[in-house]
C-alpha cells in the first residue's frame, strides 16, 4: 500500500514537471515496463487536463469600484479616532476619550490599592511616581501641491526614527494622516528632519488643545521651531499661553509686508528650543538612533497627528 | 518559460497591460499614495484570485464577497508586507485562508446543496465522460475546454473533493502554481503538498469511474 502511494506521488511529480533527474528517470523506467502503470499515467494526465481545462471566471465588472468604496469606508470609521472632527463630534469624543481616560485611572488606582493590600512590595516609595498618561495632544495639518514627495519624506522620516510601532496611519487619494504617540525627544528629532520639506508646504497650521471642550489654538504659518518651542514647556498652560503668542505673532507678521516677524523668529531660532540633529556616525543606523541620551524627569508623551493635504 | 509567463498566458485577457510592472514597484508606489498603483495591483490579480475563490467555494457571490474581502485586507495590511515571499503568493495565501475558513464555517450548509447537486449526471454527461476516459490518445485541453459537459463533469467531481484537497487541486491544475508555491500559500510543507495532490487526484479519478456506474 506504501508502495502504492509513492508510485502515485512519483506519477504526479512527473506530470507536474516536479520530479530531480534521478526521480524522472526512476519513473520512466516504471512507466516503461508496467503497462499498469503507464495506464496510470494516463489516467492522471486526463484528470489533470479535465482540471486545468476548466473556464476561468472572471470577477464582476464592478469589483474594483466595490473594492475601492469598501476600503473608503473602513477608512471612514477610523479617521475619527485620529484626527479633529467638526465640534459636536469632536466635543463628543473628547467627552468619550476623557471618560474612558477617567475610567482607566479609577480602575488602576482601584488595583493598585488591592494589590498594595494584598501584598506590600518592599521598599515601596512613600511618593508616587508621575502618572503615565498622555502629556500633550497636538495636530499638525499640512497642505502641499508636491504631495507625494512630502508625505514620502514624513513616513520616511517616522520610520527612520524607529516610530512605526506607535504609528497609526491613514491613507486616502488626497490625504495622508499619521499619528504617532513617543518622547518629546523624538518629536525633535522629526521635526528637525521636517525642517527640510518645510519650503515645499503651502500651509502649516499646528493645533493645540486647549483645557477647554472643543477649542483648540491654531498657529498659522507655523514653524518646525515653534512647535517643538511649545512642546518644551513644562505644563499646559504655558504650552497654550506660547501657542497664543505665536499665532498672534505669526498673524500680524502676515498682515505685515514682507513677514519681517516670522523671518526674525526663524533667524533667532538658537534662543528657542534646540531640535537635535540626528548624527550618522558610522554605518550603523542604530548608532543614529539609538543614542544614549539621558532622559529628564519631566519627559513627556506626546501624541502628535500629522494630516497632510493635498 | 517562467511559471509566471505561463500563469499569465492562462489569463491572458485579464493581466493584459498590467504585467509590465513589477509588484514591488506597484507596492512602494502605492504606499507612497499612488492610488493608481493600488488599481493596478488590484486590476492584475482580481480575476485570478477570484476564479481561484470561485473553484474552491463554489458560489459566484461568495466568491465575489470574498474576493473583495480579501483585497481590502490586502491593501489595509501592505505595510506589513515585507517582500519575504513574493506578493503574488502572499495575496494568495490570504485568498485561500479566507476562503477556506468561510467555507468551514458554512460546511453544513454546503454539503447539504452539493449533495443534491454533484450527485446528478445526465445520461449525456455520462456517455461524454466515458469516451474521455475511455479514448487511449492523450487528452487535448482546447477540445476538453469546449466541451461543456466535461466542464460541467470536472466542476461536480472537484466539488465533492474536501477544501484542503480542493485547495491544492485548484492552486496546482487551475491556478498553475508550482508545488513549493502551493505549500507557501498553504503554510504547509512541500511532502504535504506531494501527499495531497496525490490523494486528491485519486479521489478524483474514483469520483469520475463512480459516476459512469
Amino acid at each position: 500500500m506504501k508502495e502504492e502511494m509513492k508510485i502515485e506521488e512519483l506519477l504526479n511529480g512527473f506530470i507536474d514537471g516536479e520530479l530531480t533527474a534521478r526521480q524522472e528517470t526512476e519513473a520512466r523506467r516504471l512507466i516503461d515496463n508496467d503497462p499498469q502503470i503507464a495506464q496510470r499515467l494516463q489516467q492522471l494526465q486526463k484528470c489533470r487536463t479535465l482540471m486545468s481545462s476548466l473556464p476561468v471566471a472572471e470577477a464582476p465588472v464592478q469589483m474594483l469600484d466595490n473594492i475601492k468604496a469598501a476600503l473608503e469606508a473602513k477608512t471612514k470609521q477610523d479617521i475619527p479616532e485620529l484626527i479633529f472632527q467638526e465640534k459636536p463630534r469632536k466635543r463628543s469624543l473628547l467627552a468619550q476619550r476623557i471618560v474612558a481616560v477617567a475610567a482607566l485611572i479609577g480602575l488602576a488606582a482601584v488595583l493598585t490599592i488591592v494589590m498594595y493590600t494584598v501584598a506590600p512590595p518592599e521598599n515601596t516609595p512613600v511618593e508616587s511616581d508621575v502618572t503615565a498618561v498622555k502629556d500633550f495632544h497636538g495636530k499638525l495639518e499640512l497642505k502641499t501641491s508636491d504631495f507625494v514627495a512630502v508625505d514620502a519624506f514624513i513616513n520616511r522620516a517616522i520610520e527612520d526614527k524607529g516610530l512605526t510601532g506607535s504609528l497609526t496611519s491613514v491613507r486616502e487619494p488626497n490625504r495622508r494622516i499619521y499619528s504617532v504617540n513617543c518622547s518629546e525627544q523624538d518629536v525633535n528629532l522629526l521635526l528637525a528632519d521636517l525642517r527640510k520639506i518645510w519650503s515645499k508646504l503651502d500651509t502649516a497650521i499646528f493645533y493645540v488643545e486647549t483645557e477647554v471642550f472643543g477649542e483648540q489654538v491654531a498657529i498659522e504659518a507655523v514653524t518646525t521651531d515653534q512647535i517643538g518651542e511649545i512642546m518644551g514647556q513644562s505644563d499646559s498652560t504655558k504650552r497654550i499661553e506660547t501657542a497664543k503668542d505665536f499665532a498672534l505673532l505669526n498673524n500680524i507678521a502676515a498682515s505685515l509686508p514682507g513677514k519681517e516677524i516670522a523671518s526674525t523668529i526663524e533667524v533667532s531660532a538658537d534662543d528657542l528650543i534646540v531640535i537635535p540633529k540626528p548624527v550618522l556616525t558610522s554605518n550603523s543606523k542604530q548608532s543614529k538612533t539609538k543614542e544614549p541620551v539621558p532622559h529628564s524627569e519631566n519627559d513627556k508623551t506626546i501624541q502628535l497627528t500629522i494630516v497632510i493635504n493635498r | 518559460m517562467t511559471e509566471a509567463a505561463n500563469i499569465n498566458i492562462r489569463y491572458g485577457r485579464t493581466s493584459e497591460g498590467n504585467t509590465g510592472i513589477d509588484d514591488t514597484v506597484l507596492i512602494n508606489r502605492y504606499r507612497h499614495g499612488d492610488s493608481d498603483a493600488m488599481e493596478r495591483l488590484i486590476l492584475k490579480y482580481q480575476n485570478r484570485i477570484y476564479n481561484v475563490i470561485l473553484k474552491i467555494c463554489a458560489d459566484p457571490d461568495d466568491a465575489a464577497e470574498l474576493t473583495q474581502e480579501t483585497f481590502v485586507k490586502i491593501l489595509e495590511n501592505i505595510h506589513k508586507f515585507e517582500g519575504r515571499s513574493r506578493f503574488y503568493t502572499w495575496a494568495f495565501r490570504v485568498a485561500v485562508n479566507l476562503t477556506l475558513n468561510y467555507c468551514q464555517r458554512n460546511a453544513k450548509l454546503k454539503l447539504s446543496s452539493l449533495d443534491v447537486e454533484t450527485n446528478r449526471y445526465s445520461s449525456q454527461e455520462k456517455q461524454v465522460l466515458k469516451e474521455f476516459l475511455s479514448d487511449e490518445s492523450s487528452p487535448d485541453p482546447a477540445a476538453v475546454a469546449q466541451n461543456e459537459e466535461l466542464c460541467a463533469i470536472a466542476v461536480k467531481a472537484l466539488m465533492k473533493l474536501d477544501d484542503a484537497q480542493k485547495a491544492v487541486v485548484v492552486l496546482r491544475d487551475i491556478e498553475g502554481m508550482n508545488y513549493a508555491q502551493i505549500a507557501d500559500v498553504l503554510d504547509i510543507e512541500l511532502g504535504t503538498v506531494r501527499s495531497r495532490l496525490s490523494r486528491a487526484r485519486g479521489r478524483l479519478r474514483k469520483i469520475l469511474e463512480a459516476s459512469l456506474l
